[in-house]
């Protein structure tokens, strides 16, 4: 008997267990806010690392500082006073971040959650799933408060329709109205009139840091090993190249047997990078758009079916078989030509001059390189004779509300967008906080840095995790402040670029960015797009097949295509040119 | 309890697939008795608590979700499935003209196929070859080797895949050693001709030794006497294998052929989506890589994505009735 009850105890037990692992397979309810406040999603802290990026967004010349990243989570908070009037009400909101894990945990959280009564709970992204995210969460109605959002062109047709549906909380002009640094991005940036559906504006920019010059292009160049180059004596004083240069410096350090590999390139980049990008007309799976309008007809065409365009294709045939290209590219995931080359077994990759404080820092660490000026930036013209930047829209990425959004959530935090960058909120973005990591100084920046300097790499160690501050970012993408006595490699190597540009030396051109296209939502283009995806992997298909005729099966591909191409064409003609 | 030890030890009896269907000659069409039905429930009622946490799980994350497939029949809005307007077949219709669909779906079915000639009875030969084997401890290594595989996940396999045949991967690196002509031209991973070989060949690699397990199973519940009988009637080792093993396990292998027919629509995603790229996409891109990039990188539809799902489970479902119902005329045991 006592056996008998002390199984049916054992069995009610396990029954018992096996149901609450049922629950526990459950979702974490949501956050509740402060009282009357905004409903949060669900927060996720779980260790997620950037990637590099995977998707089709270069990467753009703003999103770091030059004091490398530290593990030391926290700096001693400075006392802060009680909040604000009108600041009395906590609020917690939920927005999606990159590198979550090291996000909310240092003192400059501290100080914004105590001078804004904001807290933030964040949802990890990372380049490759960014976009599957939103989708996810805009169609299950799960939304972070502040949707951030890697917006292009090829997404801006589902940007309007969400909005339409009454996915997101819109912005009016009273929102800016007492807040002059939104005010002014409100007035000036040429991005706001695009992202309105309808004349409703509901995504807030976050613009680039670029200078006037580029004309919200991005550095559209490579960066190569100047020591390998001047190894095999085909150095060329400026690092300017022509693709016949270009191509004879690849074979050769390769044959010397200095690397592995030639050009590596990002996931997105792949394989345009090498060709098309940097010739014309416009590539897909750019940022840029990729209808044109043709310069005889004023009309919009596919640039894939262009004489141009064939000959990139060919030319990108033959370097990728002739092993000028590395052909494992083709399985790159994340950040394989980063690794290649800070290991020393890559020649050249494209478009990092923004980050290139890090990777030479690491590369004289890991002694791949002896110095920084032995990897810098190489201007290569297009095969036509001209080097083409790309111009892209003048944001970064986008921020957009959620519709489920509290007015008092969203008033706060446009608060402190207006508040980040100001000239104070930029330096607590950039620095942490004033007293503690950072004073007003009468130098030339205007400030001194109090972290501890390295003379060894002459960079500053920033105590924060994450140098940025994700949670700034949707206010604009911030001006980089470079702290006195750091290097500022990277900065002046991308200045020159940008001069060189300037001066017509070598002769350039800009591949302009079409607003209305981009943004363009209609019937044919939102179900089509620009046949990005099939064109790119169409090329990938057929360079990595040897001993075919690369021009036949490219315009074979672009007839078979046509039929629907039309459809788009017709569309954009009757719409925007008619 | 004893009923339960009862019923446990009719599910654990020689063979295994004895307890999942019905078998040959014991079939029976006498109407439900749900007095009868009740009284059994009743009386194994411990059994059925013990099952409720599974049911719960089938119900919650396999029952429910089916209310979405109506999105199939509807253009999505973000207002929700119900108040999503029906659109006429619209999304079947497109999908039987997208370019990309059919060719998914060939690719489907001749690597389902591929594997179900090459890859389903190659776990069958290898548990026959480690029941072989006299040395118990020799048997238990090799199990633990030919198993280890399963617990790697594709992810890993595919960085693997890469190193050993890529570019400056050491299968080349041999090949050039011996003649560099050869090597000039390799191109493996990209090689659409090769691509469905590579997928076969390495699931069969990574998961044959887990497929033993089953086989392995209901070798052992077969009856020593048995084989000690054909002993010393004088039959070698090959007339055991045919005449006494193989009629052992028949039943579970039909068992799993159904069940290997009823998935022919499920060409191993996480196998395919991590070793495949754009030159393969001709001959990989299976179903649900195809779903897969029609819903998170082209932003497709959710309703065009579910028909396409839709479609597949329904030709799935399909192929399991007419796999169960061929087994049960061949008089073998089947699901149900």
């Amino acid at each position: 008997m006592i056996m008998r009850n002390a199984k049916r105890t054992l069995a009610f037990l396990l029954t018992v267990f096996l149901l609450a692992l049922t629950a526990a397979c459950g979702g974490t309810p949501a956050t509740t806010a402060a009282p009357e406040t905004t409903r949060a999603a669900e927060t996720t802290k779980a260790a997620e690392k950037t990637e590099a990026p995977e998707t089709d967004a270069p990467e753009t010349d703003a999103p770091e500082t030059d004091a490398p990243e530290t593990d030391a989570p926290e700096t001693d908070a400075p006392e802060t006073e009680a909040p604000a009037a009108g600041y009395e009400t906590p609020i917690r909101v939920s927005m999606n971040v990159m590198d979550a894990e090291k996000n909310g945990i240092d003192a400059r959280a501290e100080f914004v959650e105590e001078k804004f009564n904001l807290t933030f709970d964040y949802l990890p992204v990372s380049w490759g799933d960014w976009n599957e995210k939103i989708r996810t969460w805009i169609n299950t109605g799960d939304t972070p408060d502040l949707i951030w959002w890697d917006l292009k062109g090829a997404t801006a047709w589902e940007y309007q329709s969400w909005a339409r549906q009454g996915a997101f909380t819109a912005f009016s002009d009273e929102d800016f109205a007492n807040r002059p640094q939104l005010q002014e991005i409100y007035e000036t940036a040429e991005s706001i009139d695009a992202l309105r559906v309808d004349g409703t504006l509901y995504a807030w920019p976050s613009l680039r840091d670029n200078p006037p010059e580029a004309q919200n292009c991005y550095t559209s160049n490579w960066c190569y090993r100047r020591d390998w180059a001047q190894e095999v004596g085909l150095y060329k004083e400026d690092d300017i190249y022509t693709f016949e240069e270009w191509e004879e410096l690849i074979a050769a350090v390769l044959d010397a047997g200095l690397a592995q590999a030639g050009l590596v390139m990002p996931p997105w980049g792949f394989p345009h990078a090498a060709v098309l990008f940097i010739s014309d007309p416009p590539a897909e799976g750019n940022e840029t758009c990729s209808y044109i309008i043709d310069p005889d007809t004023g009309k919009y065409i596919w640039p894939p079916a262009t004489d141009a365009y064939v000959a990139g294709v060919k030319k990108t045939y033959d370097m990728y078989q002739a092993g000028l290209i590395y052909r494992d590219n083709m399985s790159f995931k994340a950040s394989e030509n980063q690794d290649m080359i800070q290991a020393g077994q890559a020649f050249a990759t494209y478009n990092v001059t923004g980050s290139l404080n890090t990777w030479t820092a690491d590369m004289i660490k890991d002694g791949t390189i002896e110095k920084r000026e032995d990897f810098g930036p190489a201007i290569v013209s297009g095969i036509d004779g001209t080097w083409y930047m790309t111009q892209t829209e003048d944001y970064w990425t986008v921020t957009a509300l959620s519709k489920d959004i509290d007015p008092e959530a969203k008033n706060r935090v446009l608060d402190f967008w207006d508040w980040i960058i100001t000239d104070e909120g930029r330096m607590v973005r950039n620095f942490g906080i004033e007293g503690t990591d950072w004073n007003w100084a009468d130098n030339e920046q205007g400030f001194e840095l109090l972290w501890d300097f390295d003379e060894a790499t002459k960079d500053y160690i920033s105590p924060y995790a994450e140098t940025r501050f994700n949670e700034a970012t949707p206010a604009e993408n911030s001006r980089v402040i470079v702290p006195p006595g750091s290097v500022t490699y990277q900065y002046d190597e991308r200045d020159r670029v940008w001069a060189a540009f300037a001066s017509g030396t070598p002769k350039s051109a800009i591949k302009p960015f079409d607003y209305q296209v981009s943004f363009l939502s209609a019937e044919n283009k939102d179900q089509f797009g620009s046949f990005n995806v099939e064109a790119k992997a169409k090329l990938n298909e057929l360079i990595a097949q040897p001993d075919i005729d690369i021009e036949a099966e490219w315009r074979a591909w672009t007839d078979s295509m046509a039929p629907d191409v039309q459809k788009v064409l017709d569309e954009l003609n009757s719409l925007l040119i008619d | 309890m004893a009923e339960i030890q009862q019923q446990l030890g009719t599910a654990m009896s020689p063979g295994g697939a004895a307890a999942i269907g019905p078998s040959p000659g014991r079939r029976s069409r006498e109407p439900l008795n749900w007095k009868r039905i009740g009284k059994r429930i009743w009386r194994y009622k411990w059994i059925y608590v013990m099952m409720l946490p599974t049911l719960l799980v089938i119900f919650i994350f396999r029952y429910i979700p089916m209310y979405g497939l109506q999105l199939a029949f509807k253009n999505y809005k973000l207002a929700g499935i119900a108040a999503s307007p029906w659109n006429d077949f619209a999304h079947f219709k497109r999908m039987l003209g997208y370019p990309g669909f059919m060719q998914a779906l060939q690719n489907t079915l001749i690597i389902s196929m591929m594997r179900i000639v090459i890859g389903f009875p190659f776990p069958i030969i290898l548990a026959l070859m480690i029941n072989e084997v006299r040395l118990r401890r020799s048997k238990r290594v090799l199990q633990t080797i030919y198993t280890f595989p399963h617990f790697l996940s594709w992810v890993l396999l595919a960085g693997i895949m890469l190193n050993m045949f890529g570019q400056a991967g050491i299968v080349r690196k041999v090949i050039e050693a011996i003649n560099p002509a050869w090597a000039a031209d390799w191109n493996l991973l990209y090689d659409a001709g090769a691509y469905r070989w590579m997928v076969v060949f390495s699931d069969m690699w990574k998961e044959a030794g887990w497929g033993t397990i089953i086989y392995l199973a209901a070798i052992a519940g077969i009856d020593e006497a048995l084989f000690e009988a054909a002993a010393i009637d004088g039959a070698g080792r090959g007339q055991r294998i045919r005449h006494i093993l193989l009629p052992g396990i028949i039943g579970m292998i039909a068992i799993q052929f159904v069940l290997r027919i009823g998935s022919m629509m499920e060409g191993g995603f996480d196998q395919i989506f991590n070793t495949y790229n754009e030159p393969v996409y001709r001959t990989g891109d299976i179903i649900d890589t195809f779903v897969y990039r029609m819903t998170f990188q082209r932003g497709a539809d959710m309703g065009f994505t579910t028909a396409v799902g839709l479609f597949k489970n329904v030709v799935n479902f399909a192929l399991l009735l007419m796999a169960n119902a061929i087994t049960r005329a061949l008089g073998q045991r089947t699901l149900w």
